[in-house]
């Protein structure tokens, strides 16, 4: 063995990739030398620094590349514990081994400071060269499979979550509202990605072909299922895409996907419904999947006396769908249908799954939540709305993938302009000559208008800009409503983008500083000022993931409302 | 070299001389500088430094393997916590003793 010299003093621009590295900080030259030369026989780079100040000098240049430190605790300058919570702001992680000549039986109470750190070990200074190579190889092990498996965890929450953006960019945008109809949705994986699906697919009139699947299981297996049988429905559109298709030819076109390349890998219980607005009719197959419901009137209707369905989709090899399977179900314009996976029954109020959302309660929330918003006109967050008020009678944890889609007839509500659109800048300049031209109509007055409008471009291009990333954004949609509340115009905007504005501005500073902040704020989020002067009322709030913004808009017609900030 | 040692040293350091005899070097001229600390520190009663510079001999001869030091060193800590300026000059002159060894 060479002698010591080699390991003995900290070098600048350390390279600490080929060995395991350890820091020996003692302020005694022998206790460096001894422990240097054992660690260097064992196979370690040893670096020994003579003081704190150069400890940690010699730590911040490796830029962690220590495996551990091994330290006295009675130094000159510093106590050892003191180095230590430096040690920690440097690399939370990295084993400290306290070398000391301190006996245990002297009470000095340093073997309970030691264990205050789960990843502080003793070492007597006669400790023997085995014993000490030891204990530092292993620790170092045991830390190196730690960081090891933190890597790779980090690793796979990164694909799973690239795979769930994969998914989403897969899945129909999650609204739309036609003139003749609409659908709204919420998908929610349990835990990342999801084995959920569901496919809106537009033909005819105002007609829409909705499947909702819901893969066996839940994870990586049944996420990756949903992407190939995403895939083959998109397919499926272009290439069957048949207006008058009926659910059970679907149902059997899926039912031969599963067979052919799926089959012992999972099956899939699936709702397939056809809409037509205009024939106020639904035709509809439930493969395993809870029945389509459709609430008219606050009440549930009782639409599938006969029990009609199917198995679900690959679960056997031979199942064939009929005719004999599909409900056909007359629809009134006000008619709402709601489509959901079992997952919505695992929502749960305990941790453990233990306390499940009944079907009752679930039934009785949908008939009054529908009821109410088809009359207010906020039936575009009706998913949202349903889940928010499970969540607030205590059904908020998720134990299952789950995804509930509503679709209904378009109604035009009297004094209410609603509507649904992608969220790009041209989609909000059309829409916003789309509400004027609604509110002339309506025989407001040009000023509330020019208002409202101000308040709509503002709110869409804020959410534009800062509400979503660059991939988010192609799948964005936004919904509206405008209508007079107590003589003023009230517009509320729904998205699901992120909640943090571009700017917070308090409330005092609104009216006082608008010229100023309009010329000094005019790249940071003048729009803001500029909103909150037009308005005499703001309110916000989240459920479900969704924002739900209310601006109460001044009008030369409600001057008592002139300046009134809530 | 102390026999004591230098049965250590070797055990500990796989018979490597060079090693060995760095190690046992540094740790003869460093227990005498450090004696000869401890005998200021007596002379000025200073009980806490001489309390100290006894912890440093021990910890240091404890790594050498001189366990007739490290008991000397011991028992000057101990008297001098109780600040036993008759007790500490004794182990004082039992730690010169184990030092003449080196």
């Amino acid at each position: 063995m060479p002698g010591t010299n080699e390991t003995r003093e900290p070098q600048r621009g350390l390279d600490l990739r080929d060995r395991i590295a350890i820091l020996v900080v003692d302020d005694e030259k022998l206790i460096r030398l001894t422990i240097g030369a054992r660690l260097k026989a064992a196979g370690y780079y040893a670096v020994a620094a003579a003081s704190v100040d150069e400890a940690v000098k010699v730590m911040k240049e490796s830029r962690g590349g220590f495996g551990a430190v091994i330290t006295d605790i009675m130094m000159g300058e510093m106590d050892g514990f003191v180095f230590r919570d430096i040690v920690r702001g440097i690399d939370p992680a990295i084993p400290i081994f306290f070398l000391t000549a301190l006996d245990p039986e002297e009470g000095s109470g340093f073997l309970r400071r030691i264990m205050e750190d789960p990843i502080s070990y003793y070492l007597p200074k006669s400790v023997d060269t085995r014993v000490l190579i030891q204990r530092v190889r292993r620790v170092i092990a045991s830390r190196r499979v730690e960081l090891f498996i933190e890597k790779k965890m980090k690793d796979d929450v990164k694909s799973l979550e690239l795979a769930a953006n994969i998914q989403k960019s897969m899945l129909p945008v999650r609204a739309v509202m036609t003139p003749r109809g609409f659908y709204t949705t919420w998908w929610r994986p349990m835990d990342v990605v999801s084995g959920d699906l569901y496919e809106a697919v537009p033909f005819g009139t105002g007609c829409y072909l909705y499947v909702l699947g819901d893969i066996q299981g839940h994870g990586t297996s049944a996420a990756l299922a949903m992407t190939a049988v995403q895939s083959f429905l998109k397919h499926l559109v272009h290439r069957e895409g048949n207006p008058l298709m009926s659910p059970a030819q679907v149902a059997n076109l899926l039912q031969n996907f599963f067979r052919t390349n799926l089959a012992d890998v999972s099956y899939m219980t699936a709702l397939i419904c056809v809409h037509r607005p205009l024939l106020g009719n639904v035709s509809w197959i439930s493969c395993g999947a809870p029945d389509l419901v459709v609430v008219d009137g606050g009440k549930s209707l009782d639409i599938n006396p006969d029990h009609r369905g199917g198995l679900p989709v690959g679960l056997m090899p031979d199942t064939f769908y009929t005719e004999q399977d599909v409900v056909s179900t007359p629809l009134s314009r006000s008619a709402a249908c709601i489509c959901f996976t079992d997952g919505l029954f695992e929502l749960s109020h305990d941790e453990d799954g233990s306390d499940k959302l009944p079907g009752d309660l679930a039934r009785r929330l949908g008939e009054q939540l529908t009821a109410a918003m088809r009359e207010d006109g906020s039936m575009m967050v009706g998913p949202y709305r349903f889940v928010h008020a499970c969540a607030e009678s205590g059904y908020e944890n998720v134990g299952d993938d789950t995804t509930v889609l509503v679709f209904g007839a378009h109604l035009e509500l009297d004094g209410i302009y609603e509507a649904t659109l992608p969220l790009s800048p041209d989609d909000v300049d059309k829409a916003s000559q789309e509400l004027a031209g609604w509110c002339r109509q309506e025989g407001w007055p040009d000023g509330d208008i020019s208002r409202v409008q101000l308040v709509l471009e503002e709110k869409l291009m804020n959410v534009h800009d800062h509400g979503f990333n660059d991939r988010d954004r192609l799948h964005a949609v936004v919904s509206l409503r405008l209508r007079r509340r107590g003589g003023a115009p009230e517009l509320t905007v729904w998205d699901d983008g992120s909640e943090e504005p571009s700017m917070r501005v308090t409330e005092g500073d609104t009216s006082t500083t608008f010229d100023k902040a309009n010329i000094e704020m005019r790249d940071h989020g003048r729009g803001r000022m500029m909103v909150r002067e037009l308005c005499f009322g703001i309110q916000r709030m989240k459920y479900a993931g969704m924002n739900e913004t209310v601006y109460h808009i001044k009008t030369g017609d409600t001057p008592g409302k002139e300046g009134m900030l809530e | 070299m102390k026999k004591c040692c230098e049965d250590y040293l070797n055990e500990q350091f796989c018979g490597d001389a060079e090693v060995v005899a760095e190690i046992y070097g540094e740790y003869a001229s460093s227990v005498r500088a450090k004696i000869a600390d401890a005998t200021a520190a007596f002379k000025s009663g200073d009980w806490q430094l001489l309390d100290r510079v006894a912890h440093t001999v021990k910890g240091n001869a404890l790594a050498a393997g001189d366990q007739e030091m490290a008991d000397a060193a011991i028992a000057l800590r101990k008297a001098a916590a109780l600040g036993d300026a008759s007790e500490s000059s004794r182990f004082l002159a039992a730690m010169s003793a184990a030092a003449e060894g080196l």
